[in-house]
């Protein structure tokens, strides 16, 4: 492990406890939680040192002040008697004051040239449940939680393969954060995964407190609507990923796995889709495709529409259309814009407010707002139904970034729409496609398997073929083995 | 140097949005609600000559509760052309006309006699003109049949195009629209047939009466419901329900059971042209339809003798009157068949010396019919 705080003026540990103690509470500002209990050892003295908030004091008394009471009067060192499975011995003061913030104890003894770090953190930690964002129906009901170790466990649990590698790294000068790397080694793209050493050591920050920093420090592109690296909390998806060849990166503290490099399409697949059949596991992943492109540009078409072409509508529809629209103050571009803002508005509401109020915004908004808005003759009936299905469209994305991009995109397609019709339109998606055959992720192509076109790619990334057809991998993330092993044995081809 | 080339980029990326927005002038926005969508047109000749355009357009009126009625208005025009008369309409109505949407179009007699084409031109000229409007003849004036108020619809735009569809099904003449009639305008040897409708004040209702018969670009007959279903057959065109009914004796004292109706289920047509080293023409239009018997009240099926008697039957009476049909559009120059066309076609050297305009009436056509009662619904 690299390490906390490299200080230049370190002091080492002197032979005595009492000024061990004291410089390593102006060390800490003599913080209130910093408690200490006085031993005698082989009839030298010395002090426990630990931090309350962190550290468990049953395990003080079980594996440090037990053993060493019960061995009061044998011969041996202190690294025999002591059953704790980390022990260290420390001779520098800060690397002890390190220690002691991921929640060692440290035992200094009068007469003693250095000190020992016991590692007696305790596991404040709730158990794996399901992640509210990203449900599935069948499958694994299990989600990571916010420690780090457990959260490898759940990974290492569904990996036992010698070739799945961990390497942590510490992030945040202020806030030490631990940051892992979780890998296939014999599947990575090495070049991808030096890259990613590359960038995440550069990284050079205060805090490093959750998985969007990390994004945010790593990415390629910032200003992309297209989120470049896809969070994920769940276990069995990270695992998946994993096969591909690619990395993910879990932090201390946040139940949020970060999986890179990805490509466009991963944000539209859901584990859900090999639980189901192959049938309906097409479709409902076409559903979504269909559903981004209706989030996308319903809206705009709908302006464009009834502001240049409505010659296009069917002779049916002109009549109600018109009859809808009949009487509205504003243009439609102003309409559109007044029903996003609004539905926009009743999700924020919703998300930041407990589950029974929130439920309560939703009901207000949607019959309020909506019902009320079109008898007063505000807003036409067939926006309400555009916006709201539009609205629909975007939630069915099962990655909440991707559909939050998708909301923000509908607004210069929207302008676009209402500027030029469809010819806005068609210019506003050539610049989308454009972006996202440009973009990367972490050097490897973004909106593969489309660009550059990978016939035999799209029969995992847009449907879902059986799984006993799949005898390659992805190759979007470029892993070192192409081939993957899917046969159905006992039938002849 | 390299910040640098992004700020210029984005300022000037910038500047071209904020251009692009701040053009409001040149917008070219035309919104559905801001547009009188006219919806029916009938188009009349007036004795001095001019133009008279009435139009059919919705008016909206939103009532409480978002209900809305929808009701149609009715406004007409005079002018020297088909467009004079709409920017004279243009004149009279609030709102800007929008055309693209137009179902039918409606022409008065006297106008269909004199020429159509004239009248359309400016919906080809239009890039957003309604060319698949249909079109129909209307006996009298074009104008009074958007006036009437039938109980079927309030809507003019949904009433006739409605009543064509179903006239059509009942195999009375395909729909033609604007689009589909510009090509047969002016195509040698090859003429079509157009709705025929009279307008029947009293029940405030249109009804199609038959065909009107066209030549090039102009109106020279017309056909009655009968005659137009046979000509459609002969022409190899089965529509859904093309139905007869024919008299089959005159001896029973209730009329209704003189006749019998029958629906053609499937046709066979074989058309074939010979033609004289002196350009006479003998066209042999060989016609097998199976039919269905649909109302026989006079007697049962149940012998296949009594069957071969109605099927002769059926043929002589169908002959005699494809016969006078045939007649009747050799009279009209109204080659619906289009046997010029084939000529044109496959004995272009005949063609050349021949002159269609004239010699159409001059050729002989034999209708060779046979029906055969192939079904009699479910009893006997």
């Amino acid at each position: 492990m690299k390490n906390h705080r490299s200080n230049k003026n370190s002091k080492p540990v002197t032979m005595n406890a009492d000024e061990n103690l004291h410089v390593i509470q102006s060390i800490l500002h003599g913080t209130s939680d910093l408690k200490t209990r006085t031993i005698t050892y082989q009839k030298s003295s010395g002090v426990i040192i630990y931090l309350e908030s962190i550290a468990d004091t049953e395990k003080i008394q079980q594996s440090v002040i037990e053993p060493l009471n019960r061995a009061m009067d044998d011969e041996g060192t202190v690294e025999t008697v002591i059953t704790n499975t980390e022990l260290s011995f420390i001779e520098e003061l800060h690397e002890g004051v390190g220690k002691l913030l991921t929640g060692s104890c440290l035992l200094s003894f009068d007469g003693m040239c250095g000190m020992y770090a016991v590692n007696v953190t305790s596991q404040l930690t709730r158990t794996p449940e399901e992640p509210t964002n990203e449900k599935v129906v069948r499958g694994s009901h299990e989600g990571f939680v916010d420690s780090l170790t457990q959260n490898l466990g759940l990974i290492r649990k569904r990996l036992e393969n010698k070739n799945l590698v961990v390497k942590q790294y510490v992030i945040g000068q202020s806030t030490n954060t631990k940051v892992a790397l979780v890998y296939m080694d014999d599947l990575v793209n090495k070049e991808v995964l030096s890259e990613i050493f590359r960038r995440i050591e550069s990284i050079s920050a205060d805090m490093g407190f959750s998985p969007g920093y990390l994004e945010e420090f790593m990415e390629d592109k910032t200003f992309s609507p297209f989120p470049q690296m896809l969070p994920t909390e769940r276990p069995d998806r990270t695992m998946a990923h994993l096969l591909d060849g690619r990395v993910a990166v879990l932090s201390e503290g946040t139940a949020t796995a970060l999986i890179l490099p990805v490509t466009f399409l991963s944000f539209f697949q859901s584990p859900d889709d090999f639980n189901s059949r192959v049938l309906s596991g097409s479709f409902f992943r076409l559903l979504r495709m269909v559903s981004f492109l209706v989030a996308m540009t319903l809206p705009a078409v709908y302006i464009a529409i009834i502001g240049f072409h409505f010659e296009i509508l069917p002779n049916e529809l002109i009549l109600p259309v018109k009859a809808s629209l009949e009487g509205i103050p504003f243009p439609p571009i102003i309409e559109a814009f007044v029903m996003v803002f609004t539905i926009e508005l009743i999700r924020e509401a919703g998300v930041r407010l407990p589950t029974p109020i929130g439920q309560t915004i939703g009901i207000v908004g949607g019959l309020v707002i909506g019902d009320a808005v079109v008898s007063a003759g505000f807003i036409s009936n067939v926006m309400v139904i555009v916006i709201a299905l539009t609205a629909v469209a975007s939630f069915t994305v099962p990655t909440y970034e991707m559909g939050a991009s998708i909301r923000i995109l509908t607004f210069p397609l929207m302008i676009a729409a209402s500027l030029l019709g469809f010819l806005g339109i068609v210019m506003g998606l050539m610049v989308i496609l454009l972006h996202l055959c440009k973009l990367e992720s972490i050097g490897t192509p973004y909106f593969a398997p489309f660009a550059p076109l990978n016939l035999s790619g799209l029969k995992d990334a847009v449907i879902r073929f059986p799984l006993w057809k799949m005898n390659n991998r992805a190759m979007d993330a470029l892993p070192q083995k192409r081939s993957q092993r899917n046969t159905k044995g006992w039938k002849n081809k | 140097m390299n910040t640098l080339l992004t700020k210029k980029k984005w300022f000037l990326l910038g500047t071209l949005l904020m251009v692009i927005v701040l053009l409001t002038g040149c917008w070219d926005q035309r919104l559905i609600k801001e547009s009188r969508l006219i919806l029916a047109v009938g188009l009349d000749l007036e004795p001095n000559g001019k133009i008279i355009d009435t139009v059919v357009y919705p008016v909206v009126n939103k009532g409480s509760n978002a209900m809305s009625l929808v009701k149609s208005v009715v406004v007409s025009s005079t002018g020297v052309t088909t467009r004079d008369a709409r920017i004279n309409l243009d004149k009279k109505v609030s709102q800007m006309f929008d055309a693209s949407k137009n179902r039918v179009f409606l022409i008065g007699e006297k106008l269909a006699r004199k020429e159509i084409y004239s009248s359309l031109d400016v919906i080809y000229r239009d890039p957003r003109g309604s060319v698949n409007a249909m079109v129909a003849v209307v006996k009298g004036k074009a104008k009074k049949s958007l006036e009437i108020q039938p109980q079927d619809s309030t809507l003019m735009n949904i009433y006739y195009p409605e009543l064509l569809q179903s006239t059509s099904a009942i195999g009375l003449f395909e729909i033609e629209t604007v689009q589909s009639i510009c090509t047969l305008m002016f195509d040698e040897g090859n003429d079509y047939l157009l709705p025929y409708l009279r307008i029947n004040e009293q029940q405030q209702r249109a009804e199609v009466i038959g065909t009107a018969m066209f030549h090039k670009r102009k109106m020279t007959g017309t056909l009655t419901g009968k005659e137009s279903t046979l000509l459609l057959l002969m022409n190899g065109v089965k529509q859904d329900y093309p139905r007869f009914t024919f008299k089959i004796n005159d001896q029973k004292e209730m009329k209704e059971r003189n006749y019998i109706t029958v629906l053609v289920n499937d046709i066979e047509r074989k058309m074939k042209i010979h033609i004289t080293p002196d350009q006479k023409v003998r066209v042999k239009l060989a016609l097998k339809m199976d039919v269905n018997v649909n109302e026989l009240p006079v007697d049962h099926l149940d012998s296949a003798g009594k069957a071969n008697e109605l099927n002769k039957t059926l043929t002589r009476e169908i002959t005699a009157l494809a016969k006078k049909t045939l007649a009747k559009t050799q009279k009209a120059n109204c080659d619906e068949l289009g046997v010029g066309k084939r000529i044109r076609s496959f004995h272009y050297g005949d063609w050349k010396k021949m002159n269609w305009e004239k010699d159409y009436r001059n050729i002989s056509i034999e209708p060779e019919i046979k029906v055969t009662i192939v079904q009699h619904g479910i009893i006997n």
